[in-house]
C-alpha cells in the first residue's frame, strides 16, 4: 500500500442499504493518511450503537449514579488530604478528579507510577507541565495510588 | 503522498492524545494488575443495569 494513492469517501452511517458500517471498516487505506490526518478531525472517542445503548441504560440507573457520587465525594476528600499531607499542592475540586502539583517533577512521578502499575494523567498537552490530574478511584484504587506515591517520595 | 488532497489547515495541529491503556502498561512493564485513574473512570466501574442491557442482542437500525 505504500505507494498507492487513495481517495476516501467518509459517509454518515445511515446509508441507503440500511445498515450501519463501522467507520474502521471503511478505512482500509494508507496508514499515514489515517494516523496523520483522520485522527485530527474525528472525535477522539467514537460513539457507536453499543455505546449509545449503554449510555441510555446508564442514564436510567439513578441508584448507581447516587452511589457513584457518594463514593467520589467521600474518596476525593481522603485523596486530597493524604496527597496534601505528602507535600502536593491540591486544588479544590468538585469533580471526579483532582488537579495536583507534586513535590517532585510531575513527569518523573508519572513515569514512576506507571512502573508500579498506576496510570494517572500528565497535563503537558494542556500546557501544565508541572501538574497531574488524578481520577478519584474507589478505596482500593486510591490506596494503591497513595502507597505507590509514598514509596516513590520516600526513596 | 496525498499532499494535494489534504486540507492545509489540518497539517498544523496534532491529533488528540488519549491516556495510556491498561493493556499497554501491563505489556510494557510486565505487570499483572494496573490501576487506571487517568481518563474519567467511574470508581464503581460499570452500572449493573448497563451490563444487563448489553447482554441482550442489539438491534442495529
Amino acid at each position: 500500500m505504500n505507494d498507492a494513492t487513495a481517495i476516501v469517501f467518509l459517509t454518515t452511517p445511515d446509508n441507503p442499504s440500511g445498515f450501519a458500517p463501522h467507520v474502521d471498516d471503511l478505512l482500509d487505506f494508507h496508514h499515514r493518511l489515517r494516523d496523520d490526518c483522520l485522527l485530527r478531525i474525528k472525535l477522539p472517542f467514537s460513539v457507536n450503537v453499543i455505546a449509545e445503548t449503554a449510555g441510555i441504560a446508564a442514564l436510567g440507573d439513578d441508584s448507581f449514579r447516587a452511589d457513584t457520587i457518594k463514593t467520589v465525594v467521600q474518596e476525593r476528600e481522603i485523596l486530597a488530604h493524604t496527597l496534601g499531607d505528602m507535600g502536593f499542592r491540591v486544588y479544590p475540586s468538585q469533580a471526579n478528579f483532582v488537579l495536583v502539583r507534586p513535590p517532585i517533577a510531575a513527569s518523573q512521578l508519572f513515569e514512576e507510577l506507571l512502573r508500579r502499575g498506576v496510570i494517572v494523567r500528565p497535563l503537558s498537552s494542556y500546557g501544565l507541565d508541572d501538574y497531574l490530574r488524578i481520577s478519584v478511584g474507589n478505596f482500593e484504587d486510591n490506596e494503591t495510588l497513595l502507597t505507590a506515591v509514598h514509596e516513590i517520595l520516600a526513596r | 503522498m496525498g499532499r494535494s488532497i489534504i486540507r492545509k489547515r489540518l497539517l498544523d495541529f496534532e491529533s488528540y492524545s488519549p491516556g495510556l491503556s491498561i493493556e499497554e502498561i501491563k505489556g510494557r512493564y510486565g505487570l499483572s494488575s494496573v490501576v487506571k485513574l487517568a481518563s474519567n473512570e467511574n470508581p464503581l466501574g460499570v452500572s449493573p443495569r448497563v451490563l444487563n442491557v448489553l447482554k441482550e442482542p442489539l438491534l442495529v437500525p
